[in-house]
């Protein structure tokens, strides 16, 4: 009888602590995600966004993230570049073992090879620097600083010169090689990502992931740059217009054809768009390196199918194929070039610009789609032409593709441990497939978690008025709210089912992939601060710009009211205060005059500014935008203190 | 009666001068020295293909040249002319200065409405509201190495183009008396700004520090000595070559060779006039554009350049005392000159109507006009 | 041809010149640039300069004169640039507007250009981000035939450099800065004094009249009350009596007491304040309050019914330099105050009067040349005397007016006006 009272007044008092706790706990998770329906629990914040401690360091995983590779002149030997793990990784092409990890810089991308076989050079993207890596030893005998953002890079045939494409300071380096210095610096289009030497080693060719300067409201225009070898100045710049995001690029062995990958957004559409497919479309450029050579562009999607992000192209030996990784549908497109030829040769220019948006065009030459692991990004052809290696970043996997068979024959794998839920987050970011016919990812729109420097009408009305600014995913943890309404107080809320309602237009992700996704997107960092001493220490310009962003006076010494200072609305750590605010930016069709108060962090490469991105620079916020003295007391400084305050904006963030 | 001096000294001068002028030269020649002497002109205009007559800056860029006119930029390659306007991405059809990036062939371009950049085809504008360039009017422009120098109304602008960061040079963070800037030269590590007021301003890039060059008298309305400094704080150009700083002004011509300065005038020199728009430097002699006509003159031997009023070149030679004075059958294309670059040995003229190059030249000057 | 007549010129001055008894100081003094008295030249005690820089005429030998007018004009533009929105100059700019409006409706009374209406295009130079360089570009791209502008110093400075890239004529009847003419280049005629003749005036008449002897100056710390006091200064020192101190204030103060102490306890005898009338007025009241009885001295923005406002008694006593006598009997002159008052509901005063000049002569030297904007600038060149409303206005080589000035002392709340010392030589 008694332990039956026991368990009797246990239970009542189970019931009568827990409810309140339950309802307390209930509201908390609704408050703090602002998710109204329900099924989120403790676990998201409490444990897969915890980003230090105990729990972090539980979770934390050393994963490889393979990128870019080459192959050895005998073919023995694949150079594969690990995004995550800092690393070159050495391997045993016919074997499948890793003989070798070198430590490199970090967040290495590119590796390419010497003419000579013994040494390789891997571009560092967050260390600005390239290593030079001698194969022999695995050691890393010399370290280059080039641009910031080091990216793509490519030997000249005769070995002397190593070509840097510089994503962040979007500019070409040429390194002297046989100096171990930079001979020159040139201007790139935005973002270069890719470098290709065209087979005589007359030319290089630099891709790049956002559009030029254009104006306010109109669709992109980016650019291929391509530089003379000889003179080494830029000799052609081949606009993609309507077009982005052009990442790998290769060259027919004749080299009359460059073939690179590009992105064609609709972003001027309403996002309604999505529902009748055709927002985003995904394809190839064809550049005619001749001179006045034409740029074509056609489509790798089918009518209703859509193979997002493409990354990375080769040409197998013969000029007759072309692969394509679509990195955003796991595919492999194997595409036909002689019916390219046949197809663009004598098209007029009107069928051309039909071509660019033709999703029926893609059956004549896409011979095929050979499906890989997830996230395929680098591709590299064996001397012999017959293996194509495919890196599967998120499997940490090389995929071996028999281009005869077309199709994968073996895989190779690299020694990454098992999918945590951040890497299960990184592979729903980046797959298409939650999209209405596969049409984009995350990544489409947010390449590294970064932004795609357009804007887009994502309101529902679907009448194209109010475009927004896109903006990077990269240190968002502690930002809520979040978008430009701030109407969302978690990301849970923003990619929760409202998120497939209003944008991918298909099943909302599921609680658990929910979980993961925003764990993934939370863990984004932006790179270190190219701007900031590695000191901490201010330049004269960045110290009196911080003194006027954290001034309560005007220069001849009236008082700022608090609401009008740059540090009340954008205070340190993250400089932003969470909350929305009315800084006269509003525009006549907006429907609301308060947007949420961005942070700060590494403004200076995310271009253009304020909700619709009407502000192409900084400056313009407020020389153009900011006459009424609203966002911020400004009219009162000279030309020479708006510059200061501009250096200083380009020093906030920085890896977190 | 001050007004008179300067009549009195060019009346002196011009008899002096066409006493030499009308004798045989052959007992006494002047020193040619480095200066070449053209006498064969070509001139371009509107007919030709260039948007205007009015060209108010040249450029050479290799086998290319540049010219900007108060309708736009021309550019001449192959035998022929190509225009470039605001359509095409020009921040204003008034072009004021022109210069070429020898790092990169990136070509810069001062005009009435912002800079431009334009490399490979690819137009960028910077102006005072989308950048940190202090104001739209840029004079002047220079590029060098990691920089690019802007003068403009309002301050000297130095653009870090590795960096995108933005610096002002003005009345407040210089010796400038006021911000208004006119010319800049830049090479070799070191930067010359022709500023309003403060004469000629130096800037050592690598150390990072200014000084500055002044009229010692201090007044506007004056000079009271002819070589003891600038002739003049009001500075309209300013060229820096073999160790040689020339200073062009409203008011007449400055040389500085480290040690000494030396002043002239239309009065008591050959310089055609003390309104002097521009002026450019190659090796030792300097090429004077003024309102009425082109000079050239490396300290000893000046070689004067005139378009009569028959259409014939009026050149003169004087070097000390000597001097002769020649007759060319074709000449620059206006006495109105405001821009000069050289391109191999052709000189490139640009003149408030047309373009001119000079082509052929005298060896020496026992060879002139035979 | 120029060089011919130079010859000649030149020739017949030279014989000129070499008469015994060289009389280049002292008894030519009007011939002088900008009526320089010679004890107020530069180094006029030790050294005779090398050059004379200001005395030639300006010369535009560009060519444009044989470009054809266009055809069928249905206005003839006339650009107007100054403060007329914004900020305190707008009050002074809005005045400068209004007289220049007042000409061009005279003018198209009279049959405008040739039957063609002139039509005043109106842009505020008071832009943010150094924009004001722009709307004189703005003017040109829209096809003004000249200009007529600005007020602050340093716009009109560049107005000017522009308007020789862009062969703009430029009529300046608002900016008294000095320096404004001495760039040498030969687009602009002022039709107006400037605060150089002020300096000259006020320098005498405090140190030869009223034999002041420690003078100290109270100025706005900014681009206007650096330049405006600048001649001042110098002929002081030249006189023998250098400034004892110099203080500065800020646009918008109401507090100057530190200044004040300051110039208290230089023992200065007298006071030249410098600046607009929102803070003179305020600083001459606290001056009186503090027990500082000092002889007060101004520019001619103290002349203004703002300041009197401002000042009140306190303005008793002060004494000011002016650009012209709106008081003299003057029929001309008098028609003009009342046809002004009649039309914008106010007395006319120096901006308006001037601007009014300034126009005419623009429009005058329009309608004699036809539409070239080189063959205009010919015309205003050519100018040696102008009949406005506020006088006979001789114009010196240099196309600056070398009208009289004017003293002015306030008694009672009124402007008595008396004429200079220079003026009484």
């Amino acid at each position: 009888m008694r332990p039956r009272w026991v368990a009797v007044i246990l239970a009542v008092a189970a019931v009568v602590i827990l409810t309140p706790g339950f309802y307390f706990s209930r509201r908390h998770v609704r408050f703090i995600s602002g998710n109204e329906s329900a099924g989120l629990n403790c676990m998201p914040c409490h444990l897969y966004l915890q980003q230090e401690g105990l729990l972090a360091q539980l979770r934390e995983r050393d994963y490889l993230s393979p990128l870019h590779l080459a192959v050895s002149p005998d073919g023995t030997r694949l150079y594969i570049t690990a995004e995550e793990a800092d690393a070159l990784l050495v391997v045993d092409a016919s074997a499948g073992t890793v003989l070798r990890h070198i430590a490199v810089g970090r967040q290495p991308h590119s590796v390419v090879l010497h003419p000579d076989g013994g040494t390789a050079y891997v571009s560092n993207r967050w260390s600005n620097s390239v290593s030079v890596v001698d194969l022999a030893s695995g050691v890393v005998v010399d370290t280059l600083a080039v641009g910031a953002g080091p990216a793509g890079i490519a030997v000249t045939p005769d070995g002397a010169s190593l070509y840097v494409a510089n994503a962040t300071s979007d500019d070409i380096s040429i390194v002297d090689l046989a100096r171990g210095q930079e001979r020159r610096r040139l201007a790139a289009g935005r973002s270069p990502q890719s470098v290709e030497l065209t087979p005589d080693g007359e030319s290089a060719f630099i891709t790049s992931r956002y559009t030029n300067a254009v104006p306010h409201r109109t669709t992109p225009v980016t650019e291929v740059t391509v530089v003379s070898a000889d003179a080494e100045r830029v000799s052609r710049r081949a606009l993609l217009r309507s077009a982005h995001d052009i990442e790998g690029i290769d060259f027919t062995p004749a080299g009359d054809l460059a073939v690179v990958t590009l992105v064609r957004p609709k972003n001027l559409l309403p996002a309604t768009q999505v529902g009748r497919g055709w927002m985003l479309t995904f394809g190839i450029g064809v550049i005619e390196t001749g001179p006045d050579g034409r740029v074509v562009q056609l489509l790798l999607d089918e009518v209703n199918a859509f193979f997002a992000d493409p990354f990375d192209v080769v040409i197998g030996a013969q000029g007759r194929r072309a692969f394509v990784t679509h990195s955003g549908a796991d595919v492999v497109s194997v595409i036909d070039l002689d019916v390219v030829r046949d197809l663009i040769e004598a098209a007029p220019a009107e069928s051309l610009a039909v071509y660019a948006d033709h999703l029926g065009l893609s059956a004549r030459y896409v011979v095929t789609r050979i499906r890989t692991g997830a996230n395929p990004k680098g591709l590299a052809l064996s001397p012999d032409g017959r293996r194509l290696y495919v890196a599967e970043r998120f499997e940490d996997r090389i995929a071996v593709i028999d281009t005869e068979a077309l199709e994968v024959v073996g895989t190779i794998e690299l020694g990454g441990p098992s999918p945590n839920r951040i890497r299960r987050g990184a592979r729903l970011f980046h797959r298409a497939d939650h999209t209405f016919q596969g049409q984009f990812s995350c990544r489409s729109c947010h390449p590294e978690g970064h932004h795609d420097a357009l804007t887009y009408d994502l309101e529902p009305d679907g009448l194209g008025l109010n475009v927004v600014n896109n903006l990077s995913l990269r240190g968002l943890a502690y930002t809520a709210p979040y978008k430009w309404t701030g109407k969302n107080a978690s990301l849970y809320r923003q990619c929760g089912f409202r998120f497939a309602k209003w944008l991918t237009r298909t099943e909302p992700y599921t609680l658990d992939e929910l979980y993961s996704l925003v764990a993934y997107i939370l863990s984004l960092s932006h790179e270190p601060n190219r701007n900031r001493a590695a000191s901490g220490d201010l330049t004269g310009a960045q110290e009196r710009g911080k003194v006027l962003f954290e001034r309560e006076r005007t220069g001849d010494g009236r008082p700022i009211p608090p609401e009008n200072r740059c540090i009340t609305c954008h205070p340190p750590p993250r400089f932003t205060n969470f909350q929305l605010a009315d800084v006269g930016s509003g525009g006549p069709s907006d429907t609301q005059e308060e947007f949420d108060t961005p942070h700060l962090d590494n403004l200076y490469g995310q271009a253009p500014y304020l909700h619709d991105g009407r502000a192409a620079t900084l400056e313009e916020i407020w020389t153009k935008f900011g006459g009424d003295n609203r966002h911020g007391v400004v009219n009162d400084l000279t030309k020479a203190q708006l510059n200061d305050l501009v250096e200083y904006l380009k020093t906030l963030g920085g890896e977190r | 009666m001050r007004r008179l001096r300067g009549p009195i000294a060019a009346a002196l001068l011009v008899t002096t001068m066409s006493f030499i002028g009308t004798r045989h030269t052959t007992a006494q020649e002047p020193q040619q020295g480095s200066v070449p002497v053209y006498h064969r002109w070509q001139t371009f205009t509107t007919a030709d293909g260039l948007p205007s007559d009015k060209a108010m800056a040249v450029r050479v860029d290799g086998d290319r040249v540049w010219v900007g006119t108060d309708h736009g930029l021309a550019v001449y390659e192959e035998g022929r002319w190509r225009s470039y306007g605001t359509e095409d991405g020009l921040a204003h059809d008034v072009v004021l200065s022109i210069d070429v990036h020898l790092e990169t062939g990136d070509v810069w371009i001062g005009t009435l409405g912002g800079l431009n950049r334009w490399s490979a085809g690819r137009w960028e504008t910077f102006d005072q509201f989308n950048s940190g360039l202090a104001n739209d009017v840029v004079y002047g422009v220079a590029a060098d190495g990691d920089y690019v120098w802007a003068a403009t109304a309002a301050g000297a602008s130095r653009l870090n183009v590795r960096t995108g960061e933005w610096t002002i040079f003005d009345e407040k963070n210089t010796a400038m008396h006021e911000p208004w800037t006119y010319g800049v030269h830049a090479g070799d590590g070191i930067v010359y700004i022709a500023a309003w007021g403060g004469g000629v301003l130096e800037y050592e890039v690598a150390a990072d520090r200014w000084r500055d060059y002044r009229d010692p008298d201090g007044e506007m309305e004056i000079d009271l000595f002819p070589h003891d400094g600038l002739v003049h704080d009001i500075t309209t150009s300013v060229s820096y070559e073999n160790g040689i700083l020339w200073a062009a002004t409203y008011f007449g011509l400055s040389r500085y060779d480290g040690a000494r300065w030396r002043g002239y005038f239309d009065h008591d020199s050959p310089l055609t006039s003390n309104f002097i728009n521009f002026v450019r430097a190659r090796g030792p002699v300097a090429w004077i554009c003024t309102d009425q006509g082109l000079s050239a003159f490396d300290g000893t031997t000046w070689v004067t350049y005139q378009r009569d009023s028959l259409a014939a070149g009026a050149v003169e030679i004087q070097s000390g005392d000597v001097s002769v004075r020649r007759r060319s059958a074709t000449a620059i294309a206006h006495n109105y000159v405001l821009g000069v670059d050289f391109q191999g040995e052709t000189v490139w003229v640009a003149t408030a109507q047309g373009v001119s190059r000079g082509v052929a030249y005298w060896e020496s000057i026992s060879l002139v006009g035979r | 041809m120029e060089r011919n007549r130079q010859v000649v010129l030149s020739v017949l001055l030279m014989t000129l010149l070499l008469t015994p008894g060289d009389a280049a100081l002292g008894q030519e003094d009007t011939l002088a640039y900008a009526n320089t008295p010679s004890e107020l030249l530069p180094y006029s005690r030790f050294q005779l300069p090398y050059l004379f820089f200001f005395d030639e005429p300006l010369t535009f030998y560009g060519p444009g004169r044989d470009k054809p007018a266009p055809a069928d004009v249905t206005e003839v533009r006339i650009g107007f640039l100054g403060p007329v929105t914004g900020g305190r100059d707008a009050r002074l700019g809005t005045r400068m507007l209004q007289g220049a409006t007042l000409a061009v409706e005279d003018a198209n009374a009279r049959g405008g250009y040739r039957g063609v209406p002139f039509a005043l295009i109106v842009r505020n130079d008071t832009g943010l981000w150094g924009a004001s360089a722009n709307e004189l570009v703005a003017l040109h791209d829209e096809g003004v035939w000249g200009t007529l502008g600005s007020i602050d110093g340093a716009n009109t400075h560049i107005m000017l450099r522009i308007a020789l890239k862009i062969d703009m004529p430029m009529v300046v009847t608002g900016d008294t800065d000095p320096t404004l003419t001495e760039t040498t280049i030969p687009w602009m005629v002022r039709v107006s004094g400037d605060d150089r003749q002020s300096g000259y005036a006020l320098a005498l008449y405090m140190v030869e009249q009223r034999a002041h002897e420690r003078v100290a100056v109270l100025r706005v710390n900014n681009r206007y009350g650096r330049v405006g006091t600048g001649e001042f200064k110098d002929a002081v020192r030249r006189l023998g009596s250098p400034v004892v101190l110099e203080m500065r204030y800020s646009v918008g103060d109401t507090l100057f007491t530190e200044q004040l102490e300051r110039i208290r306890q230089a023992r200065a005898d007298a006071v030249l304040l410098w600046g607009d009338p929102e803070e003179i007025g305020l600083i001459v009241r606290h001056m009186r309050a503090m027990g500082m009885e000092q002889p007060l001295y101004g520019g001619d923005r103290l002349v203004s019914r703002e300041f009197l406002e401002i000042a009140g008694e306190a303005a008793d006593g002060v004494v000011a330099t002016y650009l012209y006598n709106p008081a003299l009997d003057d029929p001309v002159l008098q028609d003009f105050n009342r046809r002004y008052a009649e039309r914008f509901g106010e007395e006319a005063e120096t901006f308006a009067a001037h601007a009014y000049d300034g126009m005419t002569v623009l429009i005058e030297a329009i309608r004699r040349a036809g539409l070239n904007r080189v063959k205009i600038r010919d015309e205003l060149y050519a100018l040696e005397t102008h009949r406005g409303v506020t006088g006979t206005i001789p114009f010196d080589a240099r196309l600056d007016d070398l009208g009289p000035i004017w003293m002015v002392e306030i008694r009672g709340g009124e402007f008595h006006y008396f004429p200079t010392l220079l003026e009484e030589r």
